[in-house]
């Protein structure tokens, strides 16, 4: 692109002013107030125009303050492009409204060709460059600011490349969008770390509480609604309880009525009844029961009859003459009589054993046993064997054959000699011939044959058994022959020391004769001891009767037998005195009965006397005249008759009486009457929605009072259950936060954390897409850059610096010195460091400018801060760079426009000088 | 026959985008709407006040509102109160409806089958309870009104055809379908469960008397019918509601500063009071900062105030930013090339092009 003409409407101090600008480098001169910044803004706006939307930055009301005309004419300009395809362009910006903004094509009639670059409402030509009225004055604009600080700050190059990738140099860098971004995640977001108060970990906390709140809401919800339930169950049990209770109240008041109701009727009746005449009872009653009183101690009271037999003076007298009743046995004791039967009984046995008592025993011929005497007669019998001679022949013969015959055993030395003989057929045979083994391996075995065949087949052996039978069979003959003969010997020496024959017959004769003394000898001992049993038991019994007649006082008697007699006699003697002395009992039993006799005779007349008196005097009372007793006992009887009727009728008015005065309680009949009406009005009404069947059956009911304490019971039971667990729901219905309280703070909170989530997942997205993008655009960017500097660093340094490198991750430039070393470009001095930057720029815009376009640039005072030399340099770097592009530059220098004078290609070029009224050529 | 019918009342609910003490205020308004229908019910003198069911919550309803309910039907004495209940206040052991001590004028159909109230001689209400909050049969399956005369329903169900009508997250509940009302014998359907109002041939949902969320569409309240004996009736809906949640648009577009979007805003609103969903609407320019307590401080005066800004855009021109061959370019062309929610993309773009502006209002509301 490159703008041909730019013309002023009307534009600040301008109007109607034209600029026309060179293909290549115009240089626009002028000393301040000439012109040269509304010329520049003026080009600016004829190019890119004002945003026409509602609303305003701070930077379009500058510039409005700033440019608007002074005369108050339509702020307007226009302009005349060229475009790379060879299209001419007139832009007409009307930046008052910004509604008279147009681009019409001129090569084709006119035609608008504003829709190509409508930016914010407005055409902008900076579109057909691929930037917009921001980014071009950010690019294509060049202002002595930028370049001052660049040479002054040591960042400044490298953070202006980083602005210039990231927005075109209209905004921030990239790096400094993503550390907002960090700062940003770190103040509004935050970590969920349990000691961060930033907003994440408040957000959580706060739903986590309101979570807590609402489980905690709805527990209580729960248990309100089971204790809900639990109170109408309640209440419900406490109705029925009620109903029952007053059913039973109507029953129990039905009963009172009806009991009211008889109570009333049997206190008329009663009371009907002791209408009339009344009887004194009383009176009445004390004569009958004197009347009956005397008749029954008459007829009580008969007269005594007379008494027979002796009187009691005679017993008396009969009793004081018996004898008194003797001390001692009046019949002969048990004791005395089984002692004396035993001790006879034991004297006649001792006579008895005494008769048959045997001859004594004569002494034994031998001290010899019996026995003893039978086995030495049998031992002395024994017979002694003889022994077969044959045996002890035959032994003899066998031993004598024995030692004639030679004894066979193996060959030792043949053996000995096998062995040498192998050894050397092994020795030899391995290191000579087989056959040499083999030979002398089979003499071995010939040898070692013969050497052991005379050990086998011995002749000797059958001799050798049968005399060891034989020996065997002549050695047990031999033991029992010299057993026989010692059993004789021993016998005859026992024989022979008791000093017997030794004749077994004898012995034997012997035996039989001691036999026989031994018999006799037993009998006698039998005899002497039953003898000594019955002598002993004799003298028992003596000693018994000697102490049964000491025991009844017969003392150490010398002759058992008158004594026994005696004491029989004492016995019979005292018998016939007991005899006598034992009537006293029944004497004094009939002197006692005689004695009472009289005194009830005498009694009897008394209580006779008396009824008779009693007589008179009931029949006085009743005013009978008593001649004689059965004559007043008639009359009585008479009496009682006549008045039995009436005392039936006083007794059953008393009764009456006292049943009226117990009904009536203190009250009369018609305080009764009209308690029974009340009681029937309560019983009507406790039974008013009540089954009448039930309430009549349960009136019924002997039990009814115990059921209706019961009952009272179960209702104040009922009562108190019920209002437990009312006061009890009462305390959870007033739970601090309602369900919906709770689930709408949850909701919140939750929301809240949603919120800060979102806003955190956005910005951790944001931050990788800018970091990418930023990554992407620097490793595109730099070699762009390097590629510039390589071309043009050396042309405009004279070859001083011939290399250039631009790091793809920071955009750091270093430059090759002639030393042939990188340096960092910020170290290098101000010229050529404004020299790099000028092409970096030139470089960028190149890059960010739309393929097929160029972008012209402008350059507004950038070397009022340098020297000469400097200014110079960079004028013919600008110079270098109108040859590809666009340049126009705004300067106030003498320096500059001397140049220009000298530098510039009036073919492509021109210098403008402005005096304050406009351009002057 | 004169009847007026209302349900979905919803007292005790949980306003989940409400603050606790807006929330509060609306269960109030609830309230408030109760009573005004029993005000309506005797200006009108009906021979009775019909509910079809969610009077309350039973997950959430406390002791002060079971009160309430039962003191203000008391206040009705002896207009016939007719309740059925649904299958937000299902007939429970420990429901409002088994545990309150009602006033004689209350009746509850408190039977899963529809069960007959005479109002008066040939004049007959079938009603019916929901005894779970879930898995209630068709009451209609099956049935035949035996009783001569006028016979109309009363109960809380969805009618199949008006079911994708209803808001999302809407379960059907002892679903029926139309044909089955004049089949069954019944006159007319007094419905509840669908909160947004329908006014079929033979069935009326009244939808919720007083609003429970914004957006909400359709004359909702009470809906009073004039039953004459040949079975025809009228029908007039009464609004009831004492509180409004308003959703209002406020066309930002343009705004170049927080400032001029607060002014549209305040413009928009006027005097207006209330609770309120403000729909941000247009294109601002990327100047904006905008953020909640801006936007909190511009409707101070409001009750409450919703902000909703899916329909707002920030004025960048992405097309020409991504033919940059800067970073910025590269990462807008980046952004619109990835694959994410557009919402997503949206916050992410502004708030890219925000940091590289040196901005720190990177949250995009």
């Amino acid at each position: 692109m490159r703008i041909k003409r730019v013309h002023i409407r009307a534009f600040g101090p301008f109007t109607n002013k034209t600029l026309d600008l060179a293909p290549g480098m115009t240089v626009i001169v002028g000393d301040n107030e000439s012109g040269k910044t509304t010329w520049h803004s003026a080009i600016y706006a004829a190019l890119c125009g004002m945003r026409r939307r509602a609303g305003m930055t701070n930077e379009a009301r500058d510039f409005i303050a700033r440019h608007r005309p002074w005369d108050g004419n339509s702020w307007s300009v226009d302009a005349t492009l060229e475009l790379s395809d060879g299209r001419q362009i007139e832009m007409t910006q009307e930046l008052d409204e910004r509604i008279d903004c147009r681009a019409v094509d001129i090569g084709l009639g006119r035609r608008d060709v504003s829709s190509e670059i409508m930016f914010e409402g407005s055409p902008d030509a900076s579109r057909w460059l691929g930037l917009d009225r921001r980014t071009f004055l950010a690019t294509a604009c060049v202002n002595q600011t930028e370049v001052s600080e660049v040479v002054h700050s040591a960042s400044e190059l490298q953070e202006h490349l980083q602005r210039a990738a990231a927005t075109a140099g209209a905004d921030e860098t990239a790096a400094r969008g993503l550390a907002l971004i960090e700062d940003f995640q770190r103040e509004q977001v935050g970590l969920d770390r349990a000691n961060s108060t930033k907003p994440l970990r408040r957000a959580i906390v706060q739903e986590a509480g309101a979570d807590k709140s609402l489980e905690a809401a709805s527990r209580a919800h729960e248990q309100y609604l089971v204790q809900l339930e639990a109170v109408e169950h309640l209440d419900s049990e406490a109705l029925s309880a009620r109903h029952k209770l007053d059913i039973l109240n109507a029953a129990a008041a039905l009963r009172d009525s009806q009991r009211a109701t008889t109570r009333v009727y049997r206190a008329r009746s009663l009371a009907a009844e002791l209408e009339g005449e009344q009887i004194d009872l009383e009176a009445m009653q004390h004569a009958t029961d004197q009347v009956s009183g005397a008749i029954a101690s008459w007829n009580a009271a008969p007269e005594p009859e007379a008494l027979t037999g002796p009187s009691s003076a005679d017993l008396a007298r009969d009793l004081s003459a018996l004898p008194p009743a003797p001390t001692g046995d009046l019949s002969p004791a048990a004791t005395v009589v089984n002692a004396e039967t035993t001790w006879r009984a034991a004297s006649r046995a001792v006579e008895a054993h005494s008769a048959a008592a045997p001859r004594q025993p004569p002494p034994a011929p031998t001290s010899l046993a019996s026995t003893e005497l039978r086995e030495l007669a049998r031992d002395l019998s024994v017979a002694v064997p003889a022994i077969d001679p044959t045996l002890e022949a035959t032994h003899e013969d066998l031993k004598r054959r024995l030692s004639t015959m030679p004894e066979r055993r193996v060959n030792v030395p043949l053996l000995i000699a096998a062995g040498v003989i192998a050894v050397i057929a092994v020795g030899v045979g391995l290191n000579t011939t087989p056959i040499v083994l083999i030979a002398g391996l089979i003499v071995s075995a010939g040898l070692v044959a013969a050497a052991v065949r005379n050990s086998f087949g011995d002749s000797r052996t059958p001799l050798l058994a049968r005399l060891q039978e034989n020996e065997s069979r002549l050695n047990q003959a031999r033991l029992v022959a010299d057993t026989a003969r010692g059993t004789i010997a021993d016998a005859s020496a026992r024989i022979a020391a008791a000093g017997l024959p030794r004749d077994p017959a004898q012995l034997l004769t012997l035996a039989a004769a001691v036999e026989e003394v031994s018999a006799a000898t037993e009998r006698w001992r039998q005899w002497e001891a039953a003898n000594a049993q019955h002598v002993r038991a004799a003298d028992v019994a003596v000693s018994a009767l000697r102490a049964a007649l000491t025991d009844r006082g017969y003392a150490n008697p010398a002759d058992l037998e008158s004594a026994v007699r005696d004491y029989r006699d004492a016995c019979g003697a005292r018998a016939r005195i007991a005899e006598q002395a034992a009537r006293r009992p029944q004497l004094e039993r009939e002197l006692e009965a005689k004695r009472n006799a009289e005194t009830a005779r005498d009694d009897a007349m008394r209580r006779h006397v008396q009824a008779m008196e009693g007589l008179a005097q009931a029949a006085r009372a009743v005013g009978i005249a008593a001649d004689d007793p059965t004559t007043t006992l008639a009359a009585l009887g008479t009496w009682q008759e006549a008045n039995r009727e009436r005392l039936a009728l006083g007794e059953r008015q008393a009764r009456v009486r006292g049943e009226l005065a117990t009904v009536l309680a203190g009250q009369t009949v018609p305080d009764l009457a009209i308690q029974a009406e009340e009681a029937r009005r309560l019983a009507e009404a406790l039974s008013a929605g009540h089954p009448t069947d039930e309430v009549l059956a349960l009136a019924q009911t002997p039990i009814l009072d115990g059921d209706l304490g019961t009952a009272r019971t179960e209702v104040e039971s009922a009562h108190v259950a019920a209002a437990a667990a009312r006061g009890e729901l009462k305390q959870l219905s007033g739970a601090s936060a309602t369900v919906a309280t709770a689930e709408e703070v949850l909701a919140v909170a939750k929301a809240e954390l949603e919120r800060v989530r979102r806003l955190s997942a956005t910005l951790a997205s944001t931050y990788e897409f800018l970091q990418a993008a930023q990554e992407r655009v620097h490793r595109d960017i730099a070699p762009v850059l390097e590629r510039t500097l390589r071309e043009w660093l050396p042309r405009v340094t004279s070859g001083r610096y011939t290399d250039a490198s631009v790091d793809p991750e920071l955009l750091v430039v270093k430059v090759k010195d002639p030393a042939g070393k990188f340096r960092e470009a910020d170290l290098l001095s101000q010229g050529t460091l404004e020299q790099i930057y000028l092409l970096l720029r030139m470089a960028l815009i190149a890059h960010l400018t739309k393929p097929g376009e160029t972008s012209p640039l402008l350059f507004d005072d950038v070397t009022v801060q340098t020297d000469s030399v400097r200014t110079v340099a960079i004028l013919d770097l600008f110079h270098e760079i109108s040859r590809e592009r666009q340049v126009i530059v705004f300067s106030q220098e003498e320096d500059v426009s001397r140049w220009a004078d000298k530098s510039l290609d009036l073919e492509r070029d021109t210098l403008v000088r402005l005096n304050g009224e406009g351009p002057a050529a | 026959m004169k009847v007026l019918h209302f349900a979905d009342l919803h007292l005790d609910t949980a306003f989940g985008w409400a603050p606790p003490e807006v929330a509060t205020g609306q269960r109030q308004a609830i309230r408030a709407a109760l009573r005004r229908i029993c005000e309506v019910a005797r200006e009108e003198q009906v021979d009775a006040l019909t509910c079809g069911g969610d009077l309350y919550e039973q997950e959430r309803f406390t002791a002060d509102t079971a009160e309430f309910i039962v003191s203000t039907f008391a206040e009705l004495h002896p207009l016939p109160v007719l309740l059925a209940p649904g299958n937000h206040d299902w007939l429970g052991p420990s429901s409002i409806y088994a545990t309150a001590r009602w006033s004689p004028n209350v009746h509850l159909f408190a039977a899963d089958q529809l069960e007959p109230f005479e109002l008066a001689p040939g004049q007959t209400v079938w009603g019916a309870a929901h005894r779970a909050p879930a898995n209630t049969d068709d009451f209609l399956h099956g049935f035949r009104a035996q009783a001569g005369g006028l016979n109309v329903g009363l109960f809380h169900a969805s009618e199949r055809s008006g079911f994708p009508q209803q808001p999302t997250g809407k379960e059907p509940h002892a679903a029926f379908s139309a044909y089955e009302i004049s089949a069954a014998g019944l006159t007319h359907a007094l419905l509840g469960h669908y909160h947004a109002p329908i006014d079929g041939p033979d069935y009326t949902y009244p939808g919720n008397p007083e609003p429970l969320s914004f957006g909400e569409a359709g004359e909702r309240g009470a809906v009073l019918f004039e039953f004459a004996d040949d079975s025809t009736y009228t029908r007039r809906r009464i609004k009831v509601a004492q509180s409004a949640l308003e959703v209002i648009d406020v066309d930002v577009s343009g705004s170049a500063s927080s400032q001029e979007l607060s002014d549209r805003i305040t413009s928009t609103l006027g005097a207006r009071k209330g609770i309120v969903r403000l729909c941000l609407k247009g294109e601002v320019q990327p100047t904006v900062s905008l953020d909640l307590a801006t936007l909190r401080y511009v409707t101070r005066n409001l009750e409450f105030a919703q902000f909703d800004t899916h329909d707002m855009r920030t004025a960048y021109d992405f097309d020409a930013i991504s033919a940059e061959k800067t970073v910025r370019g590269q990462f807008v062309r980046d952004v619109m090339d990835a694959s994410m929610e557009e919402d997503e993309r949206r916050r992410v773009l502004v708030t890219g092009l925000r940091a590289l502006a040196g901005r720190d209002d990177l949250e995009v509301i």
